[in-house]
């Protein structure tokens, strides 16, 4: 540490002006001087991210609860900057798991559903499915567009038949192979034998910032 | 006695379930048969296998933090809904490693999305 001498011989630290190393984060002093100009929104999103834990946690606050995948976000960027041509998958593969997905997840991810006669839900990839959505600053999309979508009926419990995260997938070979395109949490929900599970119709919603 | 298929399986949207092996029976629909534990190719004028099994619809809710009064409600992160805790269990940070686990292949595609699946129990 360098040091300055006052005038009356004291020892100092020398003062150095603070440059900022890494994004902007708010304090709670910052986020307190500002409260009563934000909406109620950015105040409840300041609150959770400083009610958080751990960094892992302040992640989530802004990641929420769902992502596309790494293999998607690739080709999106791969797409966009380069021109890299990127097909679509002619169907996307809507999955349902029973453990936590991540950006990481496959068609060979563990805990995926497996109730007696489960079957990947196929949605063909076009604009009645997947209509264009709305919005300009932030751009969403829900879906499926035109009508409720159902699963196979549970003919028996089997295994990993309470669910908590969808995840979509462009094949259904039941393998690596297929790649994934994006995840969310569900409400855990238990199919028992019998029961349809359904998605009704708009019910996914994806949000681009 | 009625035909039965072994190998993928995938959904129609309607409950039902279709052959999805490469061939000439894809595409073809098929139901479950709880008589002889088989998958059966369901004919003209035969119910299909939504119409043979289903009970009640399960809803499949995306879940959400934002507004209390809609579907999927997760709550906040100090106080989820109960069932909803998994919401707010954070992914890896992009510096951190996916905790993920993965199937070889061949056993993948046949634990989920198969007409064995109900028979190879004890899958995590």
């Amino acid at each position: 540490m360098d040091f300055d001498i006052s005038p009356g011989g004291v020892i100092l630290p020398r003062t150095r002006i603070i440059r900022p190393a890494s994004p902007w984060f708010p304090t709670k002093v910052g986020a307190e001087i500002l409260w009563n100009d934000v909406d109620k929104d950015m105040r409840k999103l300041w609150d959770r991210l400083f009610k958080a834990h751990d960094l892992r946690e302040k992640f989530n606050v802004v990641a929420m609860a769902g992502s596309l995948a790494n293999y998607s976000s690739k080709k999106i960027q791969d797409l966009l900057h380069g021109a890299t041509a990127y097909t679509a998958a002619a169907t996307n593969y809507i999955n349902l798991w029973a453990s936590a997905l991540d950006d990481t997840f496959n068609g060979a991810t563990t805990g995926k559903c497996a109730y007696t006669s489960y079957a990947a839900l196929a949605l063909t990839n076009n604009t009645t499915i997947f209509a264009a959505g709305s919005g300009t600053t932030t751009y969403t999309k829900t879906w499926p567009s035109d009508a409720a979508k159902s699963w196979p009926t549970s003919t028996g419990t089997g295994t990993n038949n309470t669910i908590t995260y969808l995840g979509y997938l462009d094949g259904n070979a039941g393998s690596a192979a297929d790649n994934g395109i994006g995840w969310c949490t569900v409400t855990s929900t238990t199919i028992n034998n019998g029961d349809t599970p359904q998605l009704a119709q708009n019910a996914m919603s994806v949000v681009q910032d | 006695m009625a035909e039965t298929y072994e190998g993928r399986l995938v959904a129609d949207g309607n409950g039902n379930l279709l052959a999805d092996d490469d061939g000439p029976d894809k595409g073809k629909a098929v139901a479950y048969d709880t008589d002889t534990d088989t998958y059966v190719f369901v004919k003209a004028g035969e119910p299909s296998h939504n119409e043979r099994h289903h009970l009640q619809f399960a809803g499949t809710v995306p879940t959400q933090d934002a507004d209390p009064d809609a579907d999927g409600y997760a709550g906040a992160s100090d106080d989820p809904t109960e069932g909803n805790e998994h919401h707010f269990i954070a992914p890896p940070a992009p510096d951190e490693p996916s905790e993920l686990k993965f199937h070889p292949d061949l056993l993948a595609q046949e634990v989920s999305g198969h007409t064995n699946q109900h028979r190879l129990g004890g899958e995590e």
